[in-house]
């Protein structure tokens, strides 16, 4: 049994078309759709102009825009080089002074920079060996 | 050799992987106009257009060597685009909160545009009614019919399921019929 369609039904198919293709039921009925409803075939009209309307529309950025891209890229690079080096002298140079300030202090209490001074172990003894020995077993 | 809209994409990529400036240089001219469309179709004719146009480009130089060609140049640079045009919309949003007691902020239209003078006011009225349209509805709307990738092409990168895309497309451009109805009056 035929049924009366409403104006929405029809205009949801017109909808449908816009991007998918309608099967041969659905556009027999958007066909009926249209003579029923002259609105239907000013709206598939509009849609049309629309779609025109939007493809038309091609924008651009300001004049010189890729010597702007350019620019910032070498910008950044020269930042990045900058932070480097400057993270580079707030670590080295602190670094250094403390590494000669201990080894002063090195030279001062063992009265040379031997390797042994350095670890540690300038005033490790043979006798120290077989106490340690003795301590472990 | 000039470097210029002749050059293939797999040449260009090439030769800026080398370090070649010039070569990046082509690619930005080649793009620039896609990327302009997808990033002012978003945000319309704004301040921040060019400063996103300019991180899009750089962040594609700066993942140069992990693009593996899976899609196409346009695709990749259109997709970090519309990426960084939805989150500054976003970022726009946070900025009217919390200038609620504040100005609200206000869209500067460049006087300089490369629209010829008859394209002027179509360009103008399509901007007012993407405007009014949601950021998500307005998206599927700049990729779909401004740049006119298909819908399979909009589905992935929105990374969005097809039916998603389709419906979001029928409102939209519903909605759209009707703005535009509303302004040429």
């Amino acid at each position: 049994m035929n049924r009366t369609r409403s104006y929405n039904e029809y205009y949801q198919l017109l909808l449908k078309q816009q991007e998918s293709s309608l099967s041969l039921e659905e556009a027999a009925l958007l066909k009926e759709g249209k003579t029923l409803f002259p609105a239907l075939v000013e709206a598939e009209e509009q849609f049309a102009q629309q779609r025109k309307l939007l493809l038309q529309q091609k924008y651009a950025f300001k004049p010189f825009f890729t010597g702007r891209v350019i620019h910032r890229l070498r910008s950044i690079g020269e930042q990045q080089n900058f932070s480097l080096m400057y993270a580079f002298k707030r670590l080295a140079v602190p670094a250094f002074g403390v590494i000669c300030i201990w080894l002063l202090s090195l030279f001062f209490v063992d009265g040379s920079l031997e390797l042994d001074s350095i670890v540690g172990l300038a005033d490790w003894d043979t006798v120290d060996e077989y106490t340690f020995g003795d301590w472990i077993n | 050799m000039k470097m210029g809209q002749g050059t293939s994409d797999s040449d260009l990529m090439l030769q800026i992987r080398a370090g070649d400036m010039d070569a990046f240089r082509a690619l930005v001219e080649k793009y620039e106009g896609a990327v302009a469309t997808t990033i002012i179709g978003m945000l319309g004719p704004c301040m921040e257009a060019d400063d996103i146009g300019q991180e899009v480009f750089i962040r594609f130089y700066k993942a140069i060597n992990t693009f593996r060609g899976d899609s196409s140049i346009k695709t990749y640079l259109t997709r970090i685009a519309i990426n960084l045009s939805l989150n500054e919309l976003k970022a726009r949003k946070r900025r009217n909160i919390f200038n609620f007691f504040g100005k609200e902020e206000k869209e500067i239209a460049y006087p300089d545009y490369a629209w010829s003078p008859d394209a002027m006011e179509n360009a103008a009225l399509v901007q007012q009614a993407l405007q009014r349209l949601q950021p998500n509805a307005r998206a599927v709307i700049v990729l779909r019919m401004l740049e006119g990738y298909s819908t399979k092409e909009t589905a992935k990168m929105l990374n969005l399921p097809m039916g998603t895309v389709l419906s979001r497309l029928a409102r939209a451009q519903d909605k759209l019929r009707n703005i535009l109805i509303e302004l040429d009056q």
